[in-house]
């Protein structure tokens, strides 16, 4: 707690199930070129039963986040935190591993084609030598029906199944050892809409019957507004905008929150075209990021000279709210509709 | 979704995967004989001691030579020896090579692989020399060598000979497993705790299994040809024990007095090569077909019963740019795809078709375009393209001033061209140009696509563009033929919703500049509203629902519409829930009799089961194919 003694209040409070503090992931193509740093200095905290999403554009450091609280890609600076433990590093991850699960994007490549759905199930059970064979095939029977398959499924394989009831498989074996907390990454993006409705209904019925902690991973934000608690907005691997829910997601500060928000189509054929006119082409073919300066710099339509030279610190937009790195954030906040630079 | 809503899962589907493979297989016949022939000698052989007539070394000196008798089936040899009982002894010298030979081959070729590739760094750098240094030796070599040392023989010619193919089912095998090492579902054992040697077994080896079989096949045949060539230069099997060279030695020898001699050991030996190659095909073809979803589907829909015919027709009003008439998509089994569908696209008009997937959006745009995909056919329907007929059943002629736009732009664009090439190649296709015209033509093309610095981006290669870039070049060719009518199928939804807001953005301006007419297919209702004027709704191959899409957002007449509105995330409903649709689309031959939504519909009653729906025409040139759709009014209106 040094620099973001002001980000303090959100990130530190005590009893907090997951914290990463100024975690960074780099990236190495090869020892003679610099890494590129996928994940910068990000911060967050999620309570138990409780859900933080994770929104951003592909490329944004989302999915490294989630890399790295698994454990999957090494962590270059900052520490994870579980349930009071710290797991930065592998070794001192499989003590917590049962709590930490994840459910993937696509519900094809993570399940085994050549498994039946009772057979996935069963494998992480027989890693447990306590538990007999009668004991396994009940569990996953329980684990089935709790999303919603009959059990009659387990005979199944993968390919024999929609899209929707694959997710519900990938889910049932996220919960099979009771976890606490879900890493949920772009759960229901390749699903049709009305799928999505359905898995996005179970994770919720869930969360409350297992009080369950998710991790959200979205590059929709339509979506999220729907389901989490608290919702962080990252950009270029840096944290730009994070706050509860129904303040990011209807009044946002940030620009690039803002960007995302106006990205979603919608239905009113007259706010569409409103947006439209709002929206400002960037100028391609300039740098994503430059290390001095706020990496959104280049594509933000408030951008001012500061935003250039000086990196903006997150910090609250207003006493209690929520935290934002912008130069501008008080003046945004205060406009209802302000005005591009 | 649960077991009542979707119903059990028709019983062709069902069952595990190694039976789908037998079930594949079985339709190979070629493969089928080869196993059969293969199966038939190795039983004769390890059945020589019963079934041969003689003892491989029972000499008859009064008949030497003999042609094919009731005696001798397939004569005698020049000591007067029954050339069958010799060729079913010496098999059992053949099989044993080949099982020596590949068994070695396995032990050492398998684990490594498997280990190199799922360990990788060091152990795969390792592992990867040694095998390279393997593959350098020449085989003869060593095979000489064996032969030089005082034991072993045979046995230890064939086990050497193991040796030489393991370096390349070591490299076969970690070929195969590398990829599968990042594959999300190996990631997960890995973290849940699962050992090593388990993940390696049960989730890299099955899908290892189909490469390893073909090339141990295929190595099998390769395997008895050595040996057969080693035998028959004298080495190994010493004389009185009967070999297939050894045998084909001694025809050989005789051959100007009796050439009969080397037909049942020649023919039998090239006909076991044969078979073996032919199995490892067989093997590989079944494989590619066991665990797609695709032809497993296809069979199941075979089973099911034949949908009714189209029959309404619209009458194309005046001014309608494109109208499709009654057009049916059906396999190459004939199931249909979807069927009877009718709607109309006028000048300059944007229109939505919007559906799950699965419903027949993307096979509805490709018949508009003239590129039905291989394995599908227009069954019926007539599709009329600015004033003239188009469409003719079976013909995959692409119409012209219809362009196209697919869905995800880095496999639509060919990696080996330039951005520029490819355009302009386009442009020459459509217009005559000379090559330095079609290059600025080009050029104009992209600027059009607002693409900033279009001469740079020309210089690229496919892979070189994010997503949007790839999409507005997608965009440029198919504007490359001044087409007045653009299909994009799904353009956005490979894309981020920033990206996706930009392309759709310029989808409208261009409409507006060059007063061209849009088909846009896509399941999000957000991008219908913002692009279109009008929409055409799909469920399960039909048109369920048509109208402006004031009218479909507003106050929708179909139950699919309602609940497809609902469950989507796009409207901005704070803290409102939800809904969703229980139940998913229906596989094409699955669909119910009736209407095809009634299982997944709150409203359904029985008269909607009773018969099948027409799509009533309604006022203000909206449709619906509901039955109840006037209850949908009422409580729009409560």
């Amino acid at each position: 707690m040094t620099s973001e003694a002001a980000a303090g209040r959100d990130l530190d409070a005590g009893g907090m199930l997951l914290r990463l503090e100024q975690v960074s992931v780099d990236y190495r193509a090869s020892r003679f070129r610099p890494p590129h740093r996928a994940v910068d200095g990000v911060s967050l905290a999620i309570g138990s039963g409780e859900t933080l999403a994770v929104v951003g554009e592909s490329g944004s450091g989302k999915t490294s986040i989630a890399k790295a609280v698994l454990g999957l890609v090494p962590v270059t600076s900052g520490q994870i935190w579980f349930a009071g433990q710290e797991i930065s590093r592998w070794r001192q991850r499989q003590s917590v591993a049962r709590d930490l699960q994840i459910v993937y994007q696509d519900p094809f490549r993570a399940l085994s084609p050549t498994r039946t759905v009772g057979q996935s199930l069963a494998e992480p059970l027989l890693t447990d030598r306590t538990l007999s064979r009668a004991e396994v095939r009940q569990r996953v029977g329980a684990i089935l029906e709790q999303v919603g398959l009959p059990a009659s499924a387990s005979v199944k394989h993968p390919g024999e199944m929609s899209g929707g009831e694959r997710q519900r498989v990938v889910i049932a074996r996220a919960l099979l050892w009771s976890p606490r907390l879900v890493l949920c990454d772009e759960p229901v993006s390749s699903l049709d809409v009305s799928i999505q409705a359905q898995i996005l209904g179970l994770l919720d019925d869930l969360q409350r019957r297992l009080s369950l902690s998710y991790l959200f991973i979205s590059h929709n934000i339509a979506v999220v507004r729907y389901f989490a608690d608290r919702v962080l907005v990252l950009y270029s691997g840096r944290v730009m905008e994070v706050g509860p829910a129904e303040l990011v997601c209807y009044k946002p500060t940030h620009p690039y929150t803002r960007m995302l928000i106006d990205a979603v189509p919608d239905f009113d054929p007259g706010i569409q075209r409103e947006r439209t006119l709002r929206r400002v082409i960037p100028a391609s073919g300039q740098a994503a990021g430059t290390s001095a300066g706020c990496v959104f710099a280049a594509r933000c339509p408030y951008v001012i000279d500061i935003c250039r030279q000086i990196r903006p610190a997150l910090q609250p937009v207003w006493e209690g709210g929520p935290l934002c790195a912008c130069h501008r954030a008080s003046e945004l906040a205060s406009q209802q509709e302000p005005r591009p630079a | 979704m649960t077991a009542a809503a979707t119903g059990p899962p028709p019983a062709e589907i069902r069952g595990a995967s190694w039976r789908a493979f037998a079930r594949s297989f079985r339709r190979h016949w070629l493969g089928m004989t080869a196993a059969a022939f293969l199966l038939l000698v190795l039983m004769a052989c390890l059945a020589a001691p019963i079934i041969a007539p003689y003892p491989p070394d029972a000499e008859d000196l009064s008949s030497v030579l003999s042609g094919p008798s009731l005696h001798h089936l397939l004569g005698t040899d020049q000591l007067g020896e029954d050339v069958l009982s010799r060729l079913l002894y010496g098999g059992v010298i053949s099989i044993e090579g080949i099982g020596e030979a590949l068994g070695v081959a396995v032990v050492l070729g398998v684990p490594s692989g498997l280990l190199s590739a799922y360990r990788g760094r060091a152990l795969d750098a390792v592992l990867g020399r040694v095998a390279d240094l393997g593959l350098a030796i020449p085989a003869i070599v060593i095979l000489l060598m064996v032969f030089a040392l005082p034991v072993g023989g045979e046995t230890a010619a064939m086990m050497a000979l193991g040796f030489i193919y393991a370096p390349s089912i070591y490299r076969i095998v970690r070929g195969a497993a590398l990829p599968l090492r990042e594959a999300e579902y190996v990631t997960n054992a890995r973290m849940v705790g699962v050992s090593t040697p388990r993940i390696l077994w049960r989730h890299i080896l099955p899908g290892v299994a189909g490469p390893l079989a073909v090339n141990l096949t295929l190595t099998a045949g390769v395997t008895l040809t050595v040996q057969t060539g080693l035998n028959y230069l004298g080495l190994g099997v010493s004389p009185p024990t009967p070999s297939w060279g050894g045998m084909i030695g001694d025809a050989q020898s005789v051959l100007d007095q009796q050439p009969w001699l080397l037909v049942p050991t020649g023919l039998t030996v090239a006909l076991t090569i044969l078979s073996f190659a032919l199995l490892g095909d067989a093997i590989r073809d079944s494989l590619a077909e066991a665990w797609s979803l695709e032809t497993r589907r296809a069979r199941a829909g075979r089973a099911a019963g034949k949908v009714t015919e189209p029959q309404a027709v619209h009458a194309a009003g005046p001014g309608a740019l494109l109208s499709l008439r009654g057009i049916s998509v059906s396999d190459r089994t004939g199931r249909p795809l979807t069927t009877d569908v009718s709607f109309e696209v006028k000048a300059g008009e944007a229109v939505g078709v919007v559906g799950e997937s699965g419903c027949g959006k993307t096979l509805t745009a490709l018949a508009v375009v003239g590129l039905l995909p291989p394995g599908t056919r227009l069954a019926g329907g007539q599709c009329w393209f600015d004033g003239e007929r188009r469409l003719s059943p079976g013909q995959g002629k692409r119409t012209p001033g219809i362009g196209y736009v697919a869905q995800d732009p880095a496999v639509s664009l060919d990696p080996c061209f330039t951005v520029g090439s490819a355009i302009a190649e386009v442009v020459r296709a459509h217009s005559h140009l000379r090559r330095s015209a079609a290059r600025s033509h080009a050029l104009e093309l992209m600027a059009s696509v607002r693409i900033a610095a279009p001469a740079e981006v020309a210089r690229l290669y496919p892979h070189q563009l994010s997503g949007g870039l790839a999409q507005r070049v997608q965009i440029a060719m198919a504007l490359a033929s001044e087409p007045r009518l653009l299909v994009a199928d799904e353009p956005t939804t490979a894309l981020d919703v920033t990206i996706q807001a930009e392309v759709l953005d310029l989808l409208r301006a261009l409409r507006a500049e060059r007063k061209m007419a849009l088909l846009l297919i896509t399941h999000d209702w957000g991008v219908v509203a913002g692009t279109c004027d009008r929409a055409v709704v799909m469920y399960a191959g039909q048109v369920v629902e048509e109208g402006t899409v004031t009218q479909l957002i507003r106050d929708p007449l179909h139950p699919y519409t309602r609940a497809l509105l609902r469950a989507n995330p796009q409207r901005r409903v704070p803290g409102g829930k939800l809904l969703a649709i229980p139940g998913t689309v229906p596989v094409p031959g699955s669909w119910v009799p009736g209407c095809r939504f009634a299982p997944r519909c709150s409203l359904a009653a029985d008269d909607c089961r009773a018969g099948d729906v027409t799509l009533t025409g309604l006022a203000d040139g909206r449709a619906t194919r509901c039955v109840h759709y006037a209850e949908l009014i009422a409580e729009a209106s409560r």
